[in-house]
């Protein structure tokens, strides 16, 4: 399973889903105009969320209806460097309502 | 304990300062040009009425809430304008990276760069000021808007000044002068990675963060102004753990 990480560099953000920079994914939904960011609930943070999972389950619709409570219940919570394990992202997904 | 990644963030960030950087040489320039900027607005303020003198807690009350949003939305989001981006990426990008809950402190002169605003920052926040002074100044006399750039620059510096007590080592005015101490309690857990984004934005008085709902404390006005290191108030349910200043101190100063 992917594995994505992200990082605050002194350069800027960086995310990666198995090294390579994750794409904001735009065309399925633009939250944010500023890219990426974490650790608190708002739009840059939902546009993260969107494309972890889009990355993820290649389901658009999913992907936008869930990226508001993977948002709150994941991204909002990450370090300063995080890690998420695709079997986090599954476990997720069973446990919300609303997937 | 400090991690590896700030170790390591911290020796980046040294490296790519200029040689010539010198700390004192930064706090020496900033205080000059305040102290002219004040010599000016003083020699133009006379004969204040009683009501005029009402514009410096009004004004105070505008800075400290002008200070919350420039913080949170500005400083602590990544934004598409060129010139606010920078306040992102200095802040949140540079400074609370080099400064975490596991150690908060200089390790000398060279590293206030990462603190102080550079001093074109005051000249902005100086022309910023002016338009609002003007408009007090032609509505309801020149004294207002002379009392209004000096509440507005003053606060600058009460900016300054408390921000840097953050950074310093323990000691006993820090520890013990109110204000100082609750600020230092409540930058120090802001500094905490899961709670920087959203937690303690003020960086004077917690006024707003109070007015707001952003503390990590749950007590009154006056509990939050009088704190200090107490942290019995601490609400239970924050992202992270706010630390003590203590914690952010725990091995000699200069270490890292």
């Amino acid at each position: 399973m992917t594995v994505y990480e992200g990082q605050r560099t002194i350069d800027g953000l960086v995310v990666t889903a198995d090294g390579k920079p994750l794409d904001e994914h735009y065309e399925v939904k633009r939250f944010s105009k500023c890219g990426f960011e974490w650790a608190y609930e708002g739009l840059a943070p939902q546009q993260l969320a969107l494309a972890i999972l889009y990355d993820h389950l290649h389901d658009q619709e999913r992907a936008i209806r869930l990226s508001e409570p993977f948002m709150k219940e994941v991204i909002a919570n990450l370090d300063n460097d995080w890690t998420i394990a695709g079997e986090r992202i599954d476990e997720f997904l069973q446990t919300s309502r609303q997937g | 304990m400090i991690r590896q990644r700030q170790i390591a963030f911290r020796k980046e960030y040294r490296s790519r300062i200029m040689g010539w950087y010198d700390g004192y040489l930064h706090l020496f320039t900033m205080c000059a040009m305040g102290a002219a900027a004040f010599y000016i607005y003083i020699q133009h303020i006379h004969d204040v009425a009683a009501w005029e003198w009402v514009t410096v807690p009004i004004t105070f009350l505008f800075t400290n809430i002008f200070e919350w949003v420039a913080h949170k939305y500005f400083m602590h989001r990544p934004v598409n304008t060129k010139a606010l981006r920078v306040l992102y990426e200095r802040h949140t990008l540079n400074h609370h990276q080099f400064f975490t809950d596991d150690e908060m402190r200089f390790r000398d002169h060279k590293d206030w760069r990462v603190t102080l605003f550079a001093p074109n920052v005051l000249v902005v926040f100086i022309l910023m000021s002016m338009p609002v002074a003007a408009l007090l100044g032609t509505v309801f006399s020149p004294n207002v808007g002379w009392l209004f750039m000096c509440v507005a620059t003053g606060m600058y510096f009460v900016y300054e000044f408390m921000h840097f007590c953050c950074h310093v080592e323990e000691n006993w005015f820090v520890r013990n002068c109110p204000f100082v101490n609750t600020l230092r309690r409540h930058h120090t857990a802001h500094h905490n990675a899961r709670l920087m984004m959203e937690v303690n934005m003020n960086v004077t008085f917690p006024i707003a963060d109070w007015l707001f709902g952003t503390s990590d404390l749950d007590r009154g006005l006056l509990g939050h102004l009088f704190n200090g290191y107490d942290t019995r108030f601490v609400k239970k349910n924050l992202r992270g753990a706010p630390k003590h200043p203590d914690e952010a101190a725990t091995v000699p100063v200069g270490s890292y």
